[in-house]
């Protein structure tokens, strides 16, 4: 689980250009001022390629934080 | 795929705009736009020109990797984008924001939702052409307004084919959504008119495959019209063609040899030892290149050969290998030694008479790429892969060789180049310039400008860098509207001298204004025939008309610019006077036509000046 977040740290840190971010299981939208609608898909895209798994377009619309996103990586990278 | 490391990812403005180019990463290209964008504010950057963007997706998801792309080609632009979907209500209301921007270039990018069709299978073959020919020409239709409103330029995509279409299965030539689709786009393509560029995105989707273009999940969250890698490729085409509108397009391609053009090194492994044909599966490979680049030169592409090797040797091989696909007499220029490939290709742009910034080097060795790319940044140096079976993947990628227009000229334009070669080496042997002007035999075919040679008068405005007085391009529609104006006056001229036949070399034109004076709009001249006379021909004709028509005065302008230093005293050298200085660096120079003397030229007039 630990290392499901900090690779998923690392991966908001590429997706939003900014090495200082630091993300907890509660960050949300609303934590990063630049986590708008079209920085939502460049990150889907961005976990999808490092994990190695796939999103629905029902799931990506309930992402909405870190948490959210650490729950389905586990649920699709362990099933 | 390649994709940079978190250490390689350039931080600085020069350093994106490079990586840009070779970027196939769809998520990284994105974050490097990102990256520049917040770069911008710092820098004060300003684009040279406004670009409008109409499109059935959502334009923001893909704008940051089309301005950044483009401005590595050397176009920055001030992008606008117009109303979601609003092809129609942009386009045909005269007040809205899109004229209020006034672009320069304006991109319509709809999506296969966006081409209605019919209800299938109710149609019978008639009817399904009807239909296609109405939605190609509902798109060309509101081109042509907005181009008559706006005197832009148009981009206009065409369209891949549907994700799902439930008539496949049917056979080829039924009336399936995709047959719909193909029809589209080949009307769209046949009948544009010439200020329309189509951008085939169909190709683009099937360069890439429709699976790895296509990704509906993204269309449904923000309307982005294709994945992140397609993107890339879209952004690559995008700045190709806009490089190629706005008259800088690659003109030369500088080869290297070993491992390039062939398997092996010719001076370690001789010519019998390198790999190159039918033996074997490499040597096929280097042959099919070969085969691709010859298909580049005839089309109008020179091709230059730079390769650190013993001149004789490697001649040799060229012209004696039994496997060559390419003769010595498709090169333009040949050098093989030992000196730095900066310097070659600084050499070979001068011995063409070319800017280096027209150059694009293709050789298999990084070094050798980075002492270019280091030591002479103008000059495009391709990332070329380990496998010669991409190497001509790699180049079409790049999209260097977009034509907007092609002309008889460009067919021949290889064999234009040798013509010179040999008359420089002609040159070299003659010691007298007058003698050697008069042995050239030159003779110059004149006339005002015809409406056969419109391609070509506006390739040669906006093609022309150095030789261009005034710097003002020309699309095809504007030089067929000086035409029919009685307050124009124009001049061509065609050239040819003992070596062959050089087609149509300078043009000019000059407006009339009021009953006495006549103002030089535009001059350009192809360097090719620098400092033979034609210059002064010019002048001569120029005033000759001026004269004619009663004019009292005729004034020449000149306005500077990076590429044009060479006729900084072009006006000074022909006798004419400065009157005064103009804005943005420019002059006005007066020319007294009542005590002109014509200058006389080694160039027999063919047909007179009416």
């Amino acid at each position: 689980m630990n290392t499901d977040l900090s690779r998923l740290n690392q991966i908001f840190c590429q997706v939003f250009d900014n090495s200082d971010i630091r993300i907890s299981e509660t960050t949300s939208a609303s934590d990063i001022p630049e986590w708008d609608s079209l920085m939502h898909i460049q990150l889907i895209v961005a976990v999808e390629k490092h994990f190695n798994i796939r999103f629905a377009p029902g799931e990506i619309e309930k992402l909405q934080s870190v948490g959210q996103f650490l729950g389905l990586i586990i649920k699709k990278t362990r099933s | 795929m390649k994709t940079l490391s978190e250490k390689e990812l350039p931080v600085d403005s020069a350093g994106l705009l490079r990586a840009a180019l070779d970027c196939e990463d769809g998520l990284q290209l994105a974050r490097m736009a990102r990256r520049w964008q917040k770069l911008e504010s710092k820098e004060g950057r300003k684009g040279v020109f406004r670009m409008a963007f109409i499109c059935g997706g959502s334009a923001e998801t893909y704008l940051p990797q089309l301005r950044l792309m483009s401005a590595a080609r050397g176009h920055l632009f001030e992008p606008m984008i117009g109303t979601f979907s609003g092809f129609s209500e942009d386009i045909l209301d005269s007040t809205s924001k899109l004229y209020e921007f006034k672009p320069d270039m304006v991109l319509i990018h709809p999506t296969p939702l966006d081409c209605k069709s019919p209800l299938f299978p109710l149609m019978d073959h008639k009817d399904f052409h009807e239909h296609a020919k109405a939605e190609a020409e509902r798109f060309l239709h509101l081109c042509s307004t907005l181009h008559q409103r706006a005197g832009c330029e148009v981009i206009l995509t065409n369209f891949e084919f549907p994700w799902e279409d439930p008539l496949v299965g049917l056979p080829p030539g039924e009336l399936t959504h995709t047959a719909y689709i193909r029809k589209v786009n080949e009307l769209l393509a046949v009948r544009k008119p010439p200020f329309v560029h189509l951008l085939d995105v169909a190709a683009l989707a099937y360069s890439m495959g429709g699976d790895h273009w296509h990704d509906s999940r993204l269309w449904y969250h923000a309307k982005q019209p294709c994945s992140f890698d397609g993107i890339t490729l879209f952004a690559k085409k995008f700045a190709g063609m806009v490089a190629a509108i706005r008259g800088s397009g690659t003109k030369c391609l500088v080869l290297d040899l070993d491992n390039t053009l062939w398997g092996g090194e010719v001076g370690e492994d001789g010519m019998e030892g390198i790999r190159l044909g039918e033996g074997s599966a490499e040597g096929e490979a280097f042959k099919t290149f070969q085969t691709y680049l010859l298909g580049l030169k005839k089309r109008g592409i020179l091709l230059a050969i730079c390769s650190k090797n013993d001149e004789r040797i490697a001649q040799e091989a060229f012209a004696k290998h039994p496997e060559m696909v390419l003769k010595p007499s498709d090169i333009s220029c040949f050098v093989a030694n030992w000196e730095s490939k900066a310097d070659n290709c600084l050499h070979i742009a001068r011995q063409l008479n070319i800017l280096p910034n027209s150059l694009a080097l293709v050789d298999d060795h990084p070094a050798e790429r980075e002492i270019v790319r280091q030591f002479v940044p103008e000059v495009r140096v391709l990332e070329m892969p380990e496998d010669p079976s991409f190497f001509s993947k790699t180049i079409e990628k790049a999209f260097l060789f977009e034509t907007p227009h092609f002309t008889p000229e460009d067919l021949k334009r290889s064999e234009y180049y040798q013509i010179e070669t040999k008359r420089r080496e002609f040159e070299q042997k003659v010691t007298d310039f007058d003698s050697y002007l008069s042995s050239l035999e030159m003779i110059a075919t004149v006339s005002s400008y015809e409406l056969c040679d419109v391609a070509r008068i506006s390739q040669l405005f906006n093609k022309s860098n150095q030789f261009n007085l005034c710097t003002r391009r020309y699309t095809e529609e504007q030089i067929r509207k000086l035409i029919g104006n009685p307050e124009i006056v124009s001049v061509q001229i065609r050239l040819q001298d003992r070596f062959g036949d050089h087609g149509l070399i300078s043009m000019a034109h000059a407006v009339q204004i009021g009953k006495k004076l006549l103002r030089l709009e535009n001059w350009v001249m192809s360097c090719r025939v620098l400092k033979r006379g034609v210059e002064h021909l010019m002048c001569n004709l120029i005033v000759s008309e001026a004269k004619q028509r009663g004019m009292e005065s005729v004034e020449f302008d000149y306005y500077p610019t990076s590429k044009n230093v060479l006729v900084k005293d072009l006006y000074q050298q022909l006798g004419l006077q400065k009157a005064f200085n103009l804005d943005s660096g420019g002059s006005r120079w007066r020319i007294d036509i009542f005590n002109y003397k014509p200058f006389s030229v080694h160039i027999r007039m063919d047909s007179l000046f009416t």
